[in-house]
């Protein structure tokens, strides 16, 4: 029984000027404790993915259309008061900015001792001990000495850490971390990435790593879901994705990558065209347009998420066909 | 990194699309268009002259002879009201130009070049906001001869600096956004990039705040001619029709009715005007 | 060896000579805003840029590289130093004298999104550098704005248009045909590329490549992604809390990096392969970066240092070139090139 099961999730945006599809029909699973990371580029619909899961979809948004089965229960037809219970409590979420994540005017330690209250109705003592703990646990020295400071008198890499702090100080069963690290400087996004599968093996949690950065999951993910203009297009393992991409766009987010060896000066393989506007709905593949490999067919019809081998599963005429 | 959600929400910087999708502020404007143009064209569609006493008719409610009335001399309230409108609008929009314009230029060279000047010029509004306006509109409209040129230029001078606090405010922002930079970095003067750079997108809060300013300057020159000082009778003004008419309020309603129904349809106008073009100007298309 | 290694070594013309260059902000405490500290953003740091190379400059937030190429231009005026272009010294220079050099030396930013001004036209926009340096007349102007537009990539008929009607993409080559515009010969790139999609980064980069060979350009090329510094730039210098740590050809450096500093950086970047998943040659940093404002004493890096000895944390290391005849390569540590890479974990 996967810990999560997402069913044809589809989130719209009413906006003046059109209906902008931002999530169109995607759907995946994941077991308890395994790592998925999602990845795509802006518009790709990631992000709204992962709000959607959580029902915090801005407005004009609205998750129109799928089930979202969380142990065993549909999160979209959940009430508010129970979303909200889920929430922090059993699905803890990080997000990419931890200076507007974080409130500046209240202290670490209450911020913290604040999911506690609010969802394990804990006394004061036990949220403080469980307070510490899980600011010792993400690597900040000096925990006790420091819960009454201040976001702002921590850096950035230690604003980062808080913000897993609170997400995982109710020991949630699913952790949905958005561009954990984009803010970051490199040696600290290695810091946290280590951080965060650590506290993976620790917990038991299972993780959707949500990011633009293919070559960060290489080390993290059990599984890879590419996202490209708000469809789902390709979904394997991460050695599968890594070495047998079968989608042209995934093929091309591989190779446009600069090499780590001293490359001779050529030129980088890079897409032509640009993302699409959402807004229009294309009938075809919405790749289609700057793909190499498309035909008449891959602009008339759109594919759907067919298993190319196995698990290994790929939405593009082309790859099926072979 | 930008977020799909906030692409889907940024916004156009054509103004007048914007404007018109918002109702009530293109009624408002529709409103004082022709409030103005009647009022402008008063002497060609007046159906009496402003000053023309007909005693046989005095304190006539409204009829079909007299849609508005007549006041205590038997002029017609319907013609003194139009032609009271061509000088509280006048006035209105005089004051608002000069106070905004006053207003952009000190916040503007506060903002921009900081500093001592910038201190000089906050401590000098501060100075000015704390000045009672009425009294000192009073003691300076009886030592000036009060037409309705000298009116406009002394309301817009007490009040230009919610303009200045604001402009200022905007002026400090944009200068530090990245275009501003690479302007600078483009060569460009400062007089360039006040003018070509800054002022264009500080226009939001500058033109609120004009709009603002009209109704604002309308109840004041009202209010000095309640008091009878101001433009004095028998020119009209919408001011000094109330003023004629506060001893019969209660027994000639219409009096007092018409000249503050003008009053008040003029200036709620301007203000929903004001909130349209808000909306409208602001880029980021998150006001509402 | 490219070129224009070969140039360098030949004694290749220099550009651009910056030297002991300081930048200082003053920290401001109190009501009468008096300063109690300086946040040293650059430090004494010396270079040169030789015409036709590509220089990257890497380093993370607080490395003072981004300040380095803003006061190359003097977008910031220096707290010392001297920046030589072609022999004139920029801080010298008088207002009018800045505008007249600023033809010659452009910046492309960062962000795309706030780069351009939002109530301007894309022609507007490009044109604007012609209206200020009074280049050419009206049809001349716009006929050039044209030229720029499909230089980068887009066409004629985008003049017209405002800029969040395109792309990230789309509006960085905007901002590189304005760029353009003055036909200058060194352009300081402010990090080009961060704020764009993969995909699209590597469409700017070939762009910039093609236009540095078209136009004979010379790049400082600012990033913080070390593989597209790596692939682009000719030598490459890596900045630490406002000093530079190493500096030399790129090969060299990347493959052959001789500060932690250095190694910690290159080891960070992630690889696109499953099969490391641990990690196995690889010094990871603890703890944060210092307050800029406060630098440690010694070698500015030592905190975070896995070799650190109380020499380090005692005096500053020496900038000195442990490259060979043929080119050169700075360092500044006291145990550069002596010690392998090293397996650190260590949670702050």
């Amino acid at each position: 029984m996967p810990l999560l099961d997402v069913r044809n999730l589809s989130t719209v945006f009413h906006t003046p000027s059109g209906d902008v599809h931002a999530v169109n029909d995607v759907s995946y699973s994941l077991q308890a404790g395994e790592s998925l990371g999602i990845v795509g580029e802006s518009g790709s619909g990631k992000s709204v993915g992962a709000l959607s899961l959580i029902g915090l979809v801005p407005p004009p948004g609205k998750v129109e259309h799928g089930r979202i089965e969380f142990q065993d229960r549909d999160i979209l037809k959940l009430q508010k008061s129970e979303l909200q219970r889920l929430r922090g409590r059993r699905i803890g979420m990080v997000f990419q900015d931890p200076m507007t994540s974080l409130n500046p005017v209240l202290s670490v330690g209450y911020q913290l001792a604040e999911a506690l209250r609010w969802h394990m109705d804990m006394n004061e003592t036990d949220a403080r001990k469980q307070v510490i703990e899980t600011l010792r646990v993400v690597g900040i020295a000096h925990a006790e000495e420091r819960l009454l400071d201040f976001p702002h008198q921590f850096s950035g890499g230690q604003r980062q850490r808080i913000m897993i702090a609170m997400a995982i100080i109710c020991r949630p069963d699913l952790l949905i971390a958005d561009e954990p690290t984009t803010a970051l400087d490199v040696t600290v996004q290695a810091q946290i990435v280590d951080l965060i599968k650590a506290l993976q093996q620790e917990f038991g949690m299972a993780v959707i790593w949500i990011t633009h950065d293919l070559a960060l999951v290489a080390g993290i993910v059990d599984r890879v879901a590419v996202m490209y203009a708000g469809s789902l297009i390709e979904y394997g393992s991460v050695d599968t994705i890594f070495t047998k991409a079968a989608h042209p766009y995934t093929q091309c987010l591989l190779r446009s990558m600069p090499g780590r060896e001293s490359a001779e000066r050529g030129r980088l393989y890079s897409i032509e065209g640009n993302p699409p506007d959402l807004r229009r709905q294309t009938e075809g593949c919405p790749f289609a347009p700057r793909c190499s490999q498309s035909v008449e067919l891959c602009l008339a019809d759109r594919p759907s998420l067919g298993p190319a081998t196995g698990a290994h599963c790929v939405a593009c005429w082309q790859a099926t066909a072979q | 990194m930008t977020e799909s959600v906030s692409e889907i929400r940024e916004g156009d910087v054509r103004v007048w699309p914007k404007l018109r999708r918002h109702r009530l502020a293109m009624a408002s404007l529709v409103i004082v268009l022709l409030m103005t143009l009647t009022c402008f064209a008063a002497p060609l569609i007046a159906p009496f002259d402003f000053d023309a006493i007909d005693l046989a008719n005095i304190r006539q409610a409204p009829s079909l002879a007299h849609w508005m009335g007549t006041d205590d001399l038997g002029r017609d309230l319907l013609t003194r009201v139009l032609f009271g409108g061509r000088v509280s609008i006048l006035i209105g929009l005089l004051a608002a130009v000069f106070g905004t314009a006053m207003g952009t230029l000190v916040g503007a060279l506060g903002g921009f070049y900081g500093g001592r000047l910038d201190g000089v010029l906050m401590r000098i509004t501060d100075v000015a906001y704390a000045i009672p306006t009425l009294p000192l509109l009073i003691i300076l409209s009886s030592y000036t001869r009060a037409t309705g040129l000298s009116m406009a230029m002394i309301i817009g001078l007490l009040s230009w600096m919610a303009t200045a606090r604001v402009v200022r405010g905007e002026v400090l922002s944009i200068k530090q956004m990245l275009y501003v930079e690479a302007a600078r970095g483009l060569g460009a003067s400062n007089f360039h990039i006040i003018t070509r750079q800054i002022l264009p997108n500080a226009l939001g809060p500058i033109v609120v705040g004009a709009t603002l300013a009209v109704g604002y300057a309308i109840i004041l020159e009202s209010s000095l001619s309640f008091l009878g000082l101001g433009v004095q009778p028998p020119t009209p003004t919408w001011g000094n029709l109330l003023m004629d008419a506060q001893s019969t309020m209660a027994t000639k309603p219409w009096l007092t009715i018409f000249p503050g129904l003008a009053i008040l349809l003029v200036v709620l106008s301007v203000n929903f005007i004001g909130d349209g073009l808000q909306d409208a100007l602001d880029p980021t298309g998150r006001a509402r | 060896m490219s070129a224009t290694a070969h140039n360098q070594l030949a004694g290749g013309e220099v550009l651009c000579r910056v030297e002991n260059l300081t930048k200082h902000f003053p920290v401001r405490r109190g009501f009468l805003r008096r300063q109690v500290g300086a946040i040293q953003a650059i430090d004494g740091i010396s270079f040169d840029v030789f015409a036709g190379e590509t220089l990257g400059l890497v380093g993370e937030s607080g490395s003072g590289k981004s300040t380095t190429g803003r006061s190359m231009l003097q977008l910031e005026r220096p707290t010392s130093g001297r920046i030589l272009f072609n022999g004139t010294d920029l801080t010298l220079l008088s207002a009018v004298g800045l505008r007249q050099t600023r033809q010659n030396m452009q910046m492309i930013f960062q962000d795309p999104y706030a780069s351009l001004n939002p109530r301007m036209r894309v022609g507007a926009i490009i044109r604007e550098p012609l209206d200020i340096h009074d280049i050419g007349d009206k049809s001349t102007r716009n006929a050039t704005v044209v030229e720029l537009l499909e230089m980068v990539g887009l066409n004629g008929g985008h003049a017209k248009q405002f800029p969040h009607e395109f792309s990230g993409g789309q509006r960085q080559r905007v901002g590189i045909a304005r760029a353009l515009a003055t036909r200058p010969k060194f352009i300081v790139a402010d990090e080009p590329i961060s704020a764009l999609d993969v995909s699209i980064q590597a469409q700017i980069v070939n762009l910039l490549a093609d236009l540095k060979d078209e136009l004979g350009l010379t790049y400082l090329f600012i990033a913080h992604d070390l593989s597209m510094v790596r692939h682009l730039s000719d030598r490459v210098a890596v900045m630490y809390l406002g000093r530079i740590v190493e500096m030399g050809a790129c090969a060299d450096v990347f493959d052959r990096a001789l500060h932690p500093y250095t190694q910690a950086l290159i080891s960070a970047i992630p690889v696109p392969d499953p099969g490391r998943r641990t990690r196995r040659q690889e010094t990871v940093l603890h703890s944060d970066m210092p307050n800029p404002a406060a630098p440690p004493p010694g070698c500015r890096f030592h905190t975070r240092c896995p070799l650190a000895t109380d020499l380090c944390r005692r005096e500053e290391p020496e900038y000195r070139d442990l490259g060979n005849d043929a080119t050169s390569h700075h360092v500044a540590c006291h145990y550069a090139g002596q010690s392998p890479q090293t397996t650190v974990q260590a949670r702050s």
